[in-house]
């Protein structure tokens, strides 16, 4: 009499420990699964975007610091002369860039289009033109220099 | 037998699933919680970086533009900081366009509050503001008094040239004109027609005429430039039309 539900308890009991696996493999699963899931969406989505949103700010950012240095290293003084240090930061959005000077205005160049963009660059009347391009790899200067027909402003690597 | 488990069996089902549905129950919690904080915290972050476009290409372009407008090379500018009355009625576009206004860098300069020229129409954007003075010169013609043999005259005014006119009577020759006392004209033979004279602008402008005989009012005109200076505040706005910015007001 007692034997009999103890027996069939027996086999019952061995099944509620097979699903007590199951249920607790079940709930890791879905702990994964939604693991996964949030993963997946925020790389696959939302922090692209964020990246992407802050290089573009820090690439605009760079930009305007970068023309404020080139209008401040040239003396108002048409005579004046000199070379002055600028600090780029080394890589935005995890890929090095370059600032080049042409027609009159200064360009950041990226591998992502978002990024790159130009600013007008506008000096005393008696500078001739600016040429050359920093690589954010490089320590960067920006010299004047004169020539016969004015003042030319540099952008080059080197240390001052 | 069956009598005795009949009624057990269901009440130990129910427990068992009552128990895994509570920690399926606490799971989805959980989960929700995590989701919620999740998407709270994405909101701020989204926030934030709307707070973070504060529009440096056009902080930077106005900058210059105003440090241009200003310089003494610049295109309304007579030296650093001072500018030229008549040349700031008459700033165009063009002008503007040679301290970096762009298509893309909408431009407004702005006289004590009121537009005087633009490129586009920056509805907001970065101001710049500053103080300058504004240098406006007329021409000021003067007949001065003189009475008997070797006049003076002193003028109320401090400039650095004066335009003398000397048209003496015939019976009379001005042969000497001093300003303070040094002496800026002089001939025996006479003179008689228009000289530009050099006078010192840090004193009064007074002229002695050394002549053979009586001088008459109208006999000798002078003309000076006279410059007045207000201050002013100089404002430039420029909106970057490529990217949104922090709003900001425009003038």
């Amino acid at each position: 009499m007692t034997r009999g539900p103890k027996r069939g308890g027996c086999g019952w009991d061995r099944d509620r420990a097979v699903s007590a696996v199951v249920g607790k493999s079940l709930e890791a699963g879905i702990v994964v699964l939604y693991i996964s899931t949030m993963v997946g969406v925020l790389y696959g989505g939302v922090v692209p975007e964020y990246q992407a949103t802050t290089g573009e700010e820090l690439g605009e950012r760079v930009l305007a610091e970068s023309v404020l240095e080139v209008q401040t290293a040239v003396p108002a003084d048409p005579e004046a002369t000199g070379t002055t240090r600028h600090q780029l930061p080394r890589t935005i959005d995890d890929e090095p860039y370059r600032i080049v000077a042409s027609n009159d205005s200064l360009r950041l160049v990226h591998d992502t289009a978002a990024i790159s963009t130009t600013i007008p660059l506008r000096l005393p009347s008696d500078v001739q033109r600016v040429e050359g391009e920093w690589r954010s790899s490089a320590p960067a200067v920006v010299t004047v220099e004169q020539t016969s027909s004015g003042r030319v402003v540099r952008l080059e690597a080197g240390s001052a | 037998m069956s009598r005795g488990f009949e009624p057990n069996e269901p009440i130990s089902t129910l427990a068992g699933d009552d128990r895994g549905l509570s920690t399926l129950l606490s799971l989805v919690a959980a989960i929700t919680v995590v989701t919620i904080t999740l998407a709270g915290t994405m909101v701020i972050v989204e926030d934030a970086f709307r707070d973070t476009r504060r529009g440096d290409a056009e902080r930077v372009t106005a900058i210059q533009a105003s440090d241009r407008l200003v310089a003494a090379g610049g295109p309304i500018a007579v030296s650093q900081n001072v500018l030229a009355a008549d040349e700031l009625d008459s700033l165009s576009a063009a002008d503007l366009r040679q301290v970096g206004a762009t298509d893309r860098f909408e431009m407004a300069v702005a006289v004590d509050g009121d537009r005087i020229a633009a490129v586009g129409d920056p509805g907001g954007g970065h101001v710049v503001r500053r103080i300058a003075l504004v240098q406006s010169s007329e021409r000021v013609e003067r007949t001065p008094v003189l009475v008997g043999t070797d006049p003076g005259v002193t003028l109320p005014v401090r400039t650095d040239a004066v335009e003398l006119t000397i048209d003496p009577p015939s019976s009379t020759t001005v042969t000497e004109v001093r300003s303070g006392d040094r002496v800026v004209l002089a001939d025996g033979g006479g003179l008689e027609g228009t000289y530009d004279v050099l006078t010192s602008p840090y004193r009064t402008l007074s002229l002695e005429f050394e002549t053979t005989g009586p001088l008459d009012t109208g006999d000798v005109e002078i003309a000076y430039q006279s410059t007045d200076s207000d201050r002013v505040i100089l404002a430039v706005t420029v909106d970057d039309t490529e990217r949104a910015s922090g709003g900001g007001a425009s003038v």
